[in-house]
């Protein structure tokens, strides 16, 4: 058991990343921790080496990723909610910089010294402006040291403050007017950032800022078997986080997963509003797992739709009302499905 | 691998190889059918080799058009057809670089498969067309397991992108150990298919008839080569222990002069080559694979960096998009280690650097498009063609359509002359037909349903090598366009009145109507109780009937069945939907004002008969009231009258039948406005929030000129001061057009979000 809640990523594969250094004979990017070939086994998986595959998706994706890092431009990973763009981000800086610390939350409250350096005011006050009383942000390190910094949510920042980032990206220097210098950034340094297109999507921000990024969509898983190992794996991996051990039903998960697809697809006036996302069932399952792991009970479909329930419904009403036409429509004629039908009737259909 | 065990898979290996390389004269080129690879790996190794002989993998009876492929007046793509199947020819198909070689070194060659129909026989399926009627096919090779595995392994999208890995962006020592390999990747790929598989698939007999051509061929000469499609290869290796003889060829058979028995040359063209047309052989981005061929007969004058200038500058990326695409592309093929990029590390990289947004499907749209190409293939003039083709091209020709470049053709339907009504006649048949020769303007839909009311018409047609092949294929049904539509004609659902109706206009505009059998519309209409079915069918073919394009086709017969019929089962009115009760009266109104000399007087007594002789709610009541007083010319004043006297409840219903089958009595009648004007007094914010979309529908009937005269009467009715100048709010043309652009938009999302009904509400 580990004595923190969540294990960066770097943490977590402390031991795979020191095995592909040791073995890693390609050339490395100027900056870099690994090869780009290493990189691309670290995140696609090694079976022959005991490399375990840490993102389910297109691989091809991946390699994009990797080459649009090793380039002038940074990456924008773009995709719906919960479709693991940022955990792609983190294993990508873990593997590229060695550690995947420098993070910025991009929030609607994010200012530019948040994104560029601000001062201890007690020391600016004392000294006047020195680099005792800067205070570095994450881009400012990451300039600093070559590594990559990671940018989350950054359509949730306004659009001047997305802006500061424009000549950090063209110029790679910092300029730092009150004491007269300009830090340039070291090989290795880069930016990747996050948007979700859920949320003000990537049309708030300006074409000079676009231009400076490579963008990759990441996608939805597609394939149902690779979903529901994906779950699977995630679950474990948490409930092993927090000292626990259960057996995960397989059925229950598959049965989710089908569920999930179906909602994914429906169209229209019938599609849910709620994210239906991987890390969505992630949680349900997760939650499925602990109610049956401290209550001493199997894990159930009562249970699942009552997680799902709670994961699901937010803020739009509307929803319950949609899933209550799948049972109906869908749920309701097939015979293995009843438990699932009778559990999803009590709460979505009265 | 199912049909091998694991431990002899390995020995099965090393037997191929050992056949492969045993240097005796003969050379083996195992091919994927338009890899660009093979294409120049062929040319290198018949370089090499020299042989004597070339032998390749198709029909026997296609070296009766071995002079005209090696001719210099064709140009690829081409495809050699036969009996309903083409083998098409690109630059980049190693078949076609092996017949060019050939006779650049005048060496005989020989086509070693069997003839389509000896296949067709030894298929179990018979030869079905379910492949688009190509008899390459990659299928077996890309769909086996072996490949499926190597596909999980490499983390490659589809089969295709491990060929092009393993293949096409690699650099290979020499021709032979690159045959080497692809034969390796294709005995194994084999051995994933068991002999019933190969049995059932027609594969043993052919490989029966190359063995024997193999075994013959290399009795009169020292040095062959032997090109195959790379499955085929190892079951060939054993071509001397052969003691079947070569079977008698199509060229050998009474009916040796039908073209479609023997073979053909005809034009293709890269729409057809690439998979997404069907063809199972077809290798994607058939542009680009030309453009590797090229690039690989520059053997080494040409570096990756070269390749990687060339493509960016065919897709006309500006010098900015260039520097960012060429360096994504660079590292993206080192960590693929890859020599020189393929289409699919291509547009890895354009997506990478140059889709600023989500990606959607058509981000790539103009890029791939450039990739897809648009070559036509060549061939001499005056050569003889197939006989449908031939006698297509021959009334496209007379009809003084363009064959080559795409046209347009313009029709006054209301004025339209005798050979233009031929040359309309002529693209309805040939679009009847699916021949994807023509499309009227407003898509197929206004060909299969034709309105009366529409006075003009444009046709968009081009004559491409597709419409060739489609009218080769269709060939099967007869020798002549009029025999082939007649066939369709006759073989298309006809189960109901609709589709009988639908079926005689598209065979009135084809000219074709006379083959269609009479009786069975005439019972379907005696069956048919169904009052909308009765009524649209009524109208359509009465509005035909004295449409100018079809008056010398005698409907008058039939709209006389129609109306007798729709006439006796109008009381059934009752049982519909208001809204589609009202719709119909007002269509059958409009008819019989239209036709006043022929309808009017039935339709009075009509109406009046169903006033009379039938119980009916009371805003259905009133409407046919309001039809019946419009029609005779009668005041309209006690039948308004008679609205004031009923209840405040029933009063809005009534309104809106009136408004709806009377729309201009607003304007004309005093009464009915003013009815309009106390209920909608009356009404609660709420309820009449509810009511506007109904409202709305009701005044968009109106013009403008109606609405504001409305409004005028309104002001005085109500004396409202200001005047509603609603037409005059200052509106710029551009406040106009934006306001249309919105409408618009919000037409556009609502469709996006399955919400379009409310905008018929």
């Amino acid at each position: 058991m580990v004595n923190v809640i969540r294990e960066r990523a770097e943490q977590r594969y402390q031991q795979e990343l020191d095995t592909l250094r040791e073995q890693d004979s390609g050339p490395r990017p100027p900056g870099w921790a690994l090869s780009a070939a290493a990189v691309r086994r670290f995140i696609c998986g090694d079976a022959a080496h005991g490399i375990s595959r840490k993102y389910y998706g297109d691989d091809a994706l991946v390699e994009r990723a990797i080459v649009s890092l090793m380039g002038n431009n940074g990456l924008m990973l773009v995709g719906e909610p919960g479709t693991a763009k940022s955990m792609l981000s983190e294993l990508l800086t873990a593997a590229i910089s060695g550690h995947s610390e420098l993070l910025i939350q991009g929030t609607a409250g994010t200012t530019e010294e948040q994104i560029k350096y601000s001062w201890n005011f007690a020391l600016l006050l004392s000294g006047g402006p020195s680099l005792e009383a800067l205070l570095k942000s994450p881009v400012y390190e990451a300039m600093e040291q070559g590594k990559l910094v990671r940018l989350e949510e950054i359509t949730r920042c306004p659009q001047e403050i997305q802006d500061v980032l424009i000549s950090v990206m063209s110029e790679k220097t910092l300029t730092i007017p009150e004491l007269g210098i300009a830090i340039q950034a070291k090989p290795g340094f880069n930016v990747i950032a996050t948007a979700n297109l859920l949320d003000r999507g990537v049309n708030d921000m300006s074409s000079a800022l676009k231009r400076r990024f490579n963008f990759e969509t990441v996608p939805v898983i597609q394939d149902a078997a690779m979903e529901k190992t994906l779950i699977m794996s995630q679950v474990q991996q948490r409930l092993a986080d927090n000292g626990s051990e259960h057996p995960l039903d397989a059925d229950l998960v598959e049965l989710l997963v089908q569920v999930f697809h179906e909602l994914r697809h429906s169209s229209g006036p019938q599609a849910l509003e709620a994210t239906l996302s991987t890390a969505e069932a992630v949680n349900i399952v997760h939650a499925c797992a602990l109610h049956s792991l401290y209550w001493q009970q199997p894990m159930s479909t009562a249970q699942l739709v009552q997680q799902m329930h709670g994961t699901l419904i937010k803020d739009k009403p509307d929803d319950i009302k949609k899933l209550a036409h799948y049972l109906d429509v869908v749920v309701r004629e097939r015979s293995s499905w009843k438990e699932f039908f009778t559990a999803g009737k009590a709460l979505w259909m009265n | 691998m199912d049909e091998l065990a694991e431990q002899d898979i390995g020995q099965y290996l090393a037997d191929c190889r050992a056949a492969f390389l045993r240097n005796d004269g003969l050379s083996w080129l195992p091919v994927r059918h338009h890899s660009p690879a093979c294409a120049a790996m062929t040319i290198e190794q018949l370089d090499r080799q020299q042989p004597q002989m070339v032998l390749i993998e198709a029909p026997m009876a296609f070296v009766d058009q071995l002079p005209l492929l090696q001719g210099d007046e064709v140009r690829p793509p081409l495809a050699l057809y036969q009996h309903q199947s083409y083998y098409p020819m690109a630059e980049n198909s190693p078949e076609w670089q092996a017949i060019r070689w050939a006779a650049a070194h005048q060496v005989p060659v020989w086509f070693i498969d069997l003839d389509q129909p000896e296949r067709a026989g030894n298929q179990s399926d018979g030869g079905n067309q379910s492949d688009g009627g190509n008899r390459w096919s990659d299928s077996r090779l890309l769909g086996s397991e072996y490949t499926r595995q190597l596909q999980q392994q490499l983390g490659c999208r589809s089969q295709d992108e491990v060929w092009q890995r393993l293949f096409e962006c690699r650099d290979f020592a020499s021709a032979n150990d690159f045959f080497l390999q692809v034969m390796l990747y294709c005995a194994a790929s084999r051995a994933c298919h068991d002999e019933e598989s190969l049995q059932q698939l027609g594969d043993l007999p052919r490989e029966q008839c190359m063995r024997a051509h193999i075994r013959d061929a290399r009795q009169q000469v020292d040095r062959i080569a032997v090109l195959t499609g790379g499955f085929h290869t190892p079951a060939l290796f054993d071509f001397a222990d052969e003691s079947a003889p070569i079977p008698a060829s199509a060229l050998d058979q009474p009916n040796a002069t039908d073209p479609r028995q023997t073979a053909v040359l005809v034009r293709y063209s890269d729409e057809l080559l690439h998979p997404a047309s069907g063809y199972a052989a077809g290798m994607p981005w058939p542009a680009f694979s030309r453009w590797q061929l090229a690039d690989r007969l520059k053997k080494n004058q040409s570096t990756a960096e070269d390749w990687i200038l060339f493509l960016l500058k065919q897709l006309g990326l500006t010098l900015g998009q260039r520097q960012n695409v060429i360096h994504h592309l660079q590292q993206l093929c080192l960590l693929r280690q890859l020599d020189r990029p393929g289409s699919n590390d291509l547009l890895d990289s354009l997506t990478s650097c140059l889709v600023k947004q989500q990606f959607t499907a058509d981000a790539l749209e103009p890029w791939q498009q450039m990739l897809r190409g648009d070559a036509i293939g060549e061939l001499p003039e005056g050569l003889p063609g197939l006989p449908l083709v031939d006698e297509v091209l021959q009334q496209v020709r007379a009809s003084r359509l363009k064959v080559g470049p795409a046209g347009q053709c313009h029709f006054d339907l209301l004025d339209i002359n005798d050979s233009a009504t031929k040359r309309r006649q002529l693209l309805c048949r040939l679009a009847f037909v699916d021949a994807g020769f023509a499309s009227p303007s407003g898509g197929p839909g206004s060909f299969y349903s034709f309105s009366a009311n529409k006075k003009r018409e444009s046709w968009s047609y081009q004559w491409t090598p597709s419409v060739e092949v489609r009218l080769a294929n269709l060939g099967r049904n007869g020798s002549s366009l009029e025999r082939v539509a007649i066939v369709q004609l006759l073989n298309r659902p006809r189960q109901n009145l609709s589709q009988s109706i639908t079926l005689l206009q598209q065979a009135m505009q084809m000219d074709l109507h006379q083959h269609l059998p009479q009786q069975p519309l005439y019972q379907q209409i005696h069956d048919c109780t169904d009052i909308k079915t009765l009524s649209q069918s009524f109208m359509q073919i009465f509005q035909l009937s004295r449409h100018p394009l079809f008056t010398e086709q005698p409907l008058d017969d039939l709209y006389r069945a129609l109306w007798q019929q729709l006439g006796f089962h109008l009381a059934a009115l009752n049982q519909l939907d208001m809204g589609e009760a009202l719709e119909l009266l007002i269509a059958l109104q409009g008819i019989a004002r239209q036709h006043e000399e022929e309808l009017r007087q039935p339709w009075q007594e009509r109406l009046h008969w169903l006033i009379s002789h039938n119980r009916h709610q009371l805003p259905m009541w009133f409407a046919l009231q309001a039809l019946e007083v419009e029609l005779s010319g009668a005041d309209a004043g006690p039948l308004l009258q008679q609205v004031h006297s009923q209840g405040v409840n029933e009063r809005y219903a009534i309104l809106e039948a009136l408004i709806t089958v009377v729309p201009h009595w607003l304007r004309q009648t005093s009464g009915l406005l003013d009815l309009l004007n106390h209920w909608l007094e009356q009404l609660q914010d709420d309820h009449f929030t509810e009511q506007l979309p109904a409202l709305r529908k009701l005044f968009s009937r109106m013009d403008a000129r109606e609405i504001d005269g409305i409004t005028r009467q309104l002001r005085t009715l109500n004396d409202w001061d200001d005047p509603l100048d609603w037409l005059q709010k200052g509106l710029s043309e551009q406040d106009v057009e934006q306001g249309m652009a919105l409408e618009q938009q919000l037409q556009q999302r609502l469709d996006q979000q399955g919400l379009n009904a409310w905008l018929s509400h």
